[in-house]
């Protein structure tokens, strides 16, 4: 799969596919027609790159291009060798700034009042940041609504399992294509399936679990794979203590010193070797939200794991646990 | 860990078949919850657990090795 970036065009990317330098899937991501967008791939599907050619060249649409122009120029720089296969495993990387606080929710599942109510119950509490890890959708949620709603406040989302696939326009039960607007299926196909970034001097790593393993590309030696392959399936996302001594060792070999994860819908802060692991469970905890915000005080990381009545106003509970 | 069965005596070396496995990999992975190993470094003889947590002397290590031998 290539992805490509274009310039002045309404698509935020243009991500294709070739097979022996014919194309074989084109998808134009983040804006532009959807019906054109479809059309194109449709007639140029199983076309060679130089019979596309005088097809796509020429076109003139806004800022003196075109999708059919830049997707031209991507496809003459992958003959150049200009433009290489994207890497599957995609990882946001949050480089340019250092957090001091911020907050973290994890499987909100198409849930828009537990949505609401925590970004109602950060707004005044200094948070930097809001991070979600996946699933942002699920069978029967309000699924458009929570997508539209984490756009809007710039919530930092890795996609789940159930993201990837409402992407993808791969029916899930109760979450087929047709129910997602291809403007949200786009975001969430550009959300990352791993987040790096700086919380203060330590360097944090977020995923939402073990599946990114049965991705194409994976490898063991991927960026972050050792943080991946511990967390899930040593340690079984945390719940298998016993292989705690063994965990501890392999942090030598973390790049992270900060590991955020989901699945398990549990939550969970443990600290072993130079490493923290915190286990960010679900949106809906029984009768309440729950969220945590991890907050540098001193130099050294709070974690507190905070929850909201549902359908009251917001409490702050402390809820560290494990042997932190 | 690797290393102390590396040196061991070439008479010793002819009656075992060595296999490393990297607990980065998913493989390594499988194969140390199989074992049901806890800690590292973990040296296992004939699928069973013998060291763990600790690199034996080289002495033990060989009257390990030949114990299981004599007994196959």
């Amino acid at each position: 799969m290539y992805v490509f970036k274009p310039k002045g065009v309404c698509p935020k990317e243009i991500h294709f596919s070739l097979k022996a330098q014919s194309i074989e899937q084109i998808r134009m991501v983040g804006g532009g027609c959807p019906g054109n967008s479809e059309l194109m791939g449709r007639l140029l599907k199983g076309r060679r790159i130089d019979e596309v050619q005088s097809f796509l060249e020429g076109i003139v649409c806004r800022n003196g291009t075109s999708c059919a122009d830049q997707l031209l120029q991507a496809l003459l720089m992958v003959q150049s060798g200009q433009l290489q296969a994207a890497d599957p495993i995609t990882i946001m990387h949050e480089e340019h700034r250092s957090l001091r606080k911020l907050a973290v929710i994890g499987g909100i599942r198409g849930n828009l009042v537990g949505l609401q109510s925590v970004l109602a119950a950060i707004e005044t509490a200094g948070i930097e940041d809001l991070y979600s890890l996946g699933n942002l959708v699920w069978p029967h949620g309000e699924n458009d609504a929570v997508v539209d709603l984490a756009s809007k406040h710039g919530i930092k989302h890795v996609q789940g399992p159930n993201d990837r696939q409402a992407a993808y326009g791969v029916p899930i039960i109760g979450v087929g294509s047709e129910t997602i607007r291809l403007q949200n299926r786009d975001r969430l196909l550009l959300d990352p399936l791993i987040l790096s970034f700086q919380l203060g001097k330590r360097q944090a790593v977020a995923f939402q679990g073990g599946f990114i393993q049965g991705i194409h590309g994976f490898s063991d030696f991927s960026p972050y794979a050792t943080e991946i392959i511990m967390t899930c399936n040593l340690s079984d996302y945390l719940r298998d203590e016993s292989v705690f001594p063994a965990l501890a060792t392999m942090t030598d070999h973390f790049t992270a010193d900060l590991v955020l994860f989901g699945h398990t819908g549990q939550w969970k802060h443990v600290r072993l070797g130079k490493v923290d692991f915190i286990n960010i469970g679900a949106l809906v905890s029984g009768e309440q939200y729950e969220y945590a915000v991890l907050e540098l005080k001193d130099g050294d990381l709070a974690v507190q794991f905070r929850t909201i009545p549902r359908g009251n106003i917001p409490q702050e509970c402390n809820h560290e646990k494990g042997n932190g | 860990m690797a290393q102390s069965v590396q040196e061991l005596p070439n008479e010793i070396q002819s009656i075992m078949e060595v296999r490393e496995w990297d607990l980065r990999t998913r493989a390594g992975v499988t194969r140390f919850k199989e074992l049901r190993a806890k800690s590292l470094p973990t040296i296992a003889i004939n699928g069973e657990l013998v060291f763990e947590s600790l690199i034996p002397p080289q002495e033990e290590l060989i009257q390990a090795i030949q114990q299981r031998y004599e007994t196959c």
